[in-house]
């Protein structure tokens, strides 16, 4: 479930930390530095994904996480720009503005490049080795718990959901029809899941006392993720870009950039 | 107060044993109250469970057997809120096992009934999950692998050890989930129920293993309702209504004598063994059995007289018949789950469909009410082809009862709940009035109609489930696994309401693991295996002796008592225990035929 | 059984809050399938998993429940521009645990219930959109990917100020939605037996 694959590039091998720390590197500095960078910061991540082999999939995860949501900035600020007034494109009554356009083409570069190193990431990075990653670095490990038990529910549950869809059409529960009707399906549907599931926690959380779960031991770990030197470098350039960051953006609002 | 005892890694080699010998659970004089309830869900109840010992805990839903195992497993009351007094000690010293399990040295591990819910959902392979509880215990990394690799083994699960536990079945994720608790090194497993979800081939192996893991020093408490495995224990006690009524072995403990004042049934086995006056110990041995029965049979029991009463149509409803015809349905990888599939129901007929996980019976059943379409092949109701009605138009005619009833309740009283199927269907208001009061009565639940459904235990909610579905009046009834979960007075139940149904000449269809009561409520038996039929015919011709390899070959055995006969060499195929009885009680001369 | 002081502090963590935090996650998701794609309703609900898990075990674990569940839906099943948005789950989970801490979903409560459910749900949808309109005008120039960037149109032509009309954007549609995921909300946990309600730190508010 989700954007993972397994596979053996390089971005693959690389520690999931200095992986955690890219990508924020990579969502931040698309809004935190200067417009002209933007070109390059769509193009790096692009280009390492697919040179560690990530291929068509990628393309399309990055596609179709980014084409509805600019198609929405650049058709509404395109065409509903307040205060426009040079228009590029009169179709009827709407115009397409050259305001609009320059305010949505940036908006949009932005969401590109935070998205492409995002997939990058997820496509990458197994959630169960980021988990273990943080628990090492200080996070609490139910805080893990709560993510991978997460994952792994969310199929179970729609399943659940799809079976509680069967029960009550066989109670003769319409899921299809006019609007009161599939409205009148909402506690129906919902209500066996909702309900079903919080007795289940009783259960679960009992099995994980049984598991030793607050035990309140220091707890070790079954699977390790190794630290290699690259991975090591890795996180300090990381880290530098994270640090340049601020910098920049002081600079920029003390104006001695002023790009 | 003794001292904590940590989990040595070096004892004999194997890292996952207990390392006391000596270790073992004593209760004594327990008694537990829930807080906000007026009664004690166990008084004074005393169990010794030492090393290597099997103890069997018997008693009807709401006995206390799941008490009883928290209360062991030292759950309550730090854990699960409620009085409780008396000792509960586990090994020599008075360590009480609530603050073994504080202190992380516990001793006492636990499984409860649901396979799904005891899997961490947070590990991708079932080595990794095995290593959960390690991981919480702070075992060394490098002592982690030995334990797991040592458990695997043991259990027999070292070719799942890559698989994904929720791929699993649930036969083999309770494997997963005993063999968890075993590899943290538990000198007792306390058991609640571990087979009520599992069909039998797996609640025997459950048996197997657990006698397997006593035999190594294990002390194991297993509260149950399965002959197989209670009679897989050295002593059993029964619980009735908080209090022990008797610890004995299984061979008396279970006897007539003893479960019927109490409101239970008691095993065909124990029953036949008591009528054959062998001893206790081989009560459960059939060979032992069918040699004590060549003999002189005393008594036969009196046959049930009380007349079914057959269920009232409220609706205008005519007895359908169903026709299956080259019947073909594919998984979505291509996988045929049926294979061309000829059935021919008639109205009033009442039919059991048994075979192994797998073999096809659900996906058959849901071509009957038009949750699956065929993908070769034709299903008519009535010799109306179905396949382009709705599901919720068709549930008129077909009461589909689904296995979990969690899936299905949502409302705040049991009455309510009972309505829906009726308000769907849009009947007048006298006549859902009436046809939910008949629904409570023939479930035995007018009790409880003001209740909270999820207030009941699981076997009332899967009651009131059937509840629901009956009100709806249907022409055909089909049960999915109408008595898994349920205890003796649960599956009595539900084979009345079968019983009343049929009275009415409706028809009837069940899937059921369970060969009683399928030999005993239904006179037609299909039994599949991998997609097609490869038996039909009344429970005499399916359960005879000589189709006994037939019916191995699809992972299932006769019930208890047509095994018996086999080995009398009888001609007769009894439904239950007091049928055989009866039945040589007649051929022997000594009473009269009822 | 919970002080006040309990409201705000970590003990609301306990196993069983872990465990609901994580089943709840995937209830989201769940009923968002359900309500989107099976019942095709013009509602959302997909915080219903979150405002439970507030209302029963707290404020802070709710606003937790909400910022985990946006981030694990937009980073497994995407799209992961609904991320940003994880602060705006944070509020809801933390209104619902704040408004559950006051009892305001007490099923004793009879109709008086109904109506603080009611007012709990706008205020709370109110919030999320005040909440999210800084997200979406900085983040998104104005829009957030989602159908009612299609009203959007209205809005623009109403104002010459983008932040207000993505601000009067959200308010179209969070208040109905979240007074509807309320509404369900308290529909449901009246049919959850009082056994069960009170295993979770602030169950007994819901009695």
């Amino acid at each position: 479930m989700g954007f993972y694959v397994p596979g053996q590039g390089w971005l693959h091998r690389l520690h999931p930390w200095p992986k955690l720390l890219f990508v924020i590197l990579g969502v931040l500095a698309p809004f935190l530095l200067p417009l002209v960078l933007l070109p390059v910061l769509i193009v790096t991540p692009i280009g390492l994904a697919l040179s560690a082999g990530l291929g068509e999939r990628y393309v399309r995860n990055v596609a179709i996480g980014t084409l509805p949501i600019c198609a929405s900035i650049i058709l509404v600020n395109g065409f509903f720009y307040p205060g426009a007034r040079e228009v590029v494109l009169g179709l009827g009554p709407f115009h397409l503005t050259r305001e609009g356009l320059a305010f949505a083409a940036p908006t949009a570069a932005r969401v590109i490049a935070a998205v492409a190193a995002t997939i990058a990431f997820v496509m990458t990075t197994r959630p169960d080795d980021l988990m273990e990653a943080l628990v090492e670095r200080g996070a609490h490990p139910k805080l893990a718990f709560v993510v991978l038990s997460a994952i792994q529910t969310i199929p179970r549950m729609i399943d659940k959901a799809n079976r509680i869809l069967e029960a009550q059409q066989a109670r003769g529960l319409a899921a299809s029809g006019s609007f009161g009707a599939r409205g009148r399906a909402i506690v129906p549907l919902l209500g066996p899941l909702i309900i079903g599931s919080l007795i289940d926690v009783r259960e679960r959380s009992l099995a994980l006392e049984a598991r030793a779960f607050s035990s309140g031991a220091e707890r070790t770990a079954y699977r390790l993720v190794p630290v290699r030197a690259v991975d090591r470098l890795a996180t300090r350039i990381a880290l530098a870009g994270l640090l340049a960051l601020p910098v920049i953006v002081a600079l920029r609002i003390a104006g001695v950039i002023n790009v | 107060m003794s001292e904590a005892v940590a989990t040595d890694t070096t004892t004999d080699g194997a890292a996952d044993r207990p390392t006391r010998r000596d270790a073992g659970l004593s209760i004594s004089g327990l008694t537990v109250r829930y807080y906000g309830r007026e009664e004690d869900a166990l008084r004074d109840v005393s169990v010794d469970v030492p090393p290597g010992a099997f103890v069997g805990v018997a008693g009807a839903n709401g006995a206390g057997k799941s008490t009883l195992t928290l209360a062991a497993a030292g759950f309550i009351p730090r854990i699960v809120r409620a009085q409780l007094s008396g000792t509960v000690a586990v090994g020599t010293g008075d360590l009480p096992a609530a603050e073994a399990i504080a202190t992380g040295t516990h001793q006492v591990g636990i499984v409860f009934p649901n396979p799904h819910n005891q899997l961490s959902a947070t590990k991708a392979t079932v080595r990794e999950e095995l290593a959960f509880g390690l991981e919480n215990l702070g075992v060394p990394r490098i002592d982690m692998d030995a334990r797991i690799d040592s458990v695997l083994d043991r259990l027999r699960i070292a070719h799942l050890a890559d698989r994904s536990p929720f791929a699993l079945s649930g036969g083999e994720q309770q494997r997963v989930a005993i063999a968890s608790i075993v590899a943290m090194g538990m000198a007792v497993l306390v058991l609640d129920e571990p087979t009520a979800q599992l069909d039998p081939l797996s609640t025997a192996a459950v048996g197997d293993l657990l006698k397997e893991l006593a035999g190594e020093g294990t002390s194991i408490l297993v509260a149950e309702h399965a002959p197989t495995i209670l009679g897989a224990a050295e002593m059993c006690l029964v619980l009735s209504n908080g209090q022990a009524v008797t610890t004995d072995r299984p061979g008396r403990a279970l006897a007539p004598d003893v479960l019927e004042p109490i409101g239970l049934r008691s095993p065909a086995m124990v029953s036949l063994a008591v009528a054959a006056d062998v001893p206790a110990e081989l009560a459960f041995d059939e060979e032992s059995v069918a040699n004590g029965l060549r003999g002189v049979v005393a008594t036969a029991p009196e046959p049930d007289l009380a007349v079914t009463q057959p269920w009232v149509a409220v609706r205008d409803v005519r007895p359908s018949g169903i026709t299956v015809r080259g019947l073909v349905h594919r998984y979505p990888g291509g996988v045929e789950a049926l294979r061309g599939i000829d059935l021919e129901i008639d109205p009033g007929e009442s039919v059991a469909i048994i075979g192994q996980n797998g073999s096809g019976k659900t996906t058959l059943v849901k071509h009957l009410n038009g949750l699956l379409r065929p993908d070769a092949g034709l299903v008519a109701i009535d010799g109306v082809d179905i396949a382009d009605r709705l599901v919720h138009e068709l549930a008129g005619t077909v009461g589909f009862v689904f296995q979990n009833p969690d899936d299905q309740l949502f409302n705040r009283t049991v009455e309510r709940e009972v309505r829906f199927g009726p308000k769907n269907l849009r009947l007048t208001e006298p006549e859902t009035a009436r046809l939910v009061d008949e629904s409570l009565a023939v479930i035995g639940l007018e009790a409880e109609r003001s209740s909270n459904p999820y207030d009941l235990n699981v076997s009332s909610r899967k009651l009131v489930a059937l509840g629901s579905v009956l009100a709806m009046d249907p022409s055909v009834l089909v049960l999915d696994e109408p008595t898994t979960g349920q205890d003796g007075p649960g599956v009595a139940r539900v084979g009345s309401v079968v019983d009343s149904f049929k009275a009415a000449g409706r028809t009837v269809i069940a899937i059921t693991h369970d060969m009683e009561f399928a030999a005993r409520h239904f006179g037609r038996i299909v039994v599949m295996r991998l997609g097609e039929v490869v038996a039909d015919g009344p429970p005499a011709d399916v359960f005879r002796a000589n189709n006994v390899e037939l019916l191995a070959s699809t992972g299932l055995t006769p019930p208890p008592s047509a095994r018996i006969a086999a080995r009398l060499g009888l001609d007769y195929v009894p439904a239950d225990a007091d049928s055989l009885l009866r039945f040589l009680a007649t051929r022997t001369g000594r009473t009269q035929p009822a | 059984m919970t002080t006040r002081s309990s409201t705000f502090s970590m003990s609301q963590f306990t196993t069983t809050t872990i465990v609901l935090m994580a089943v709840a996650i995937a209830i989201n998701i769940a009923v968002g399938y359900v309500v989107q794609n099976v019942l095709k309703l013009p509602i959302y609900l997909d915080s219903i998993g979150t405002v439970l898990v507030g209302i029963l075990a707290g404020p802070l674990a709710g606003a937790a429940t909400g910022a985990l569940a946006n981030i694990i839906w937009g980073l497994t099943i995407g799209p992961s521009t609904i991320t940003p948005f994880a602060i705006t789950a944070l509020f809801i989970g933390f209104l619902a645990g704040w408004f559950g801490s006051r009892g305001w979903f007490a099923a004793s409560g009879g109709g008086i219930s109904w109506v603080r459910a009611a007012i709990a749900g706008v205020i709370t949808g109110v919030v999320a959109a005040i909440v999210s309109a800084p997200i979406a005008y900085f983040v998104f120039g104005g829009t957030t990917g989602g159908g009612t960037d299609a009203v959007v149109a209205i809005f623009r032509n109403m104002t010459d100020n983008i932040f207000l009309a993505t601000q009067l954007q959200g308010l179209a549609s969070d208040p109905v939605d979240k007074l509807a995921t309320f509404l369900v909300a308290m529909a449901i946990l009246i049919a959850v037996p009082v056994t069960v309600k009170t295993t979770f730190p602030q169950g007994e508010k819901t009695v």
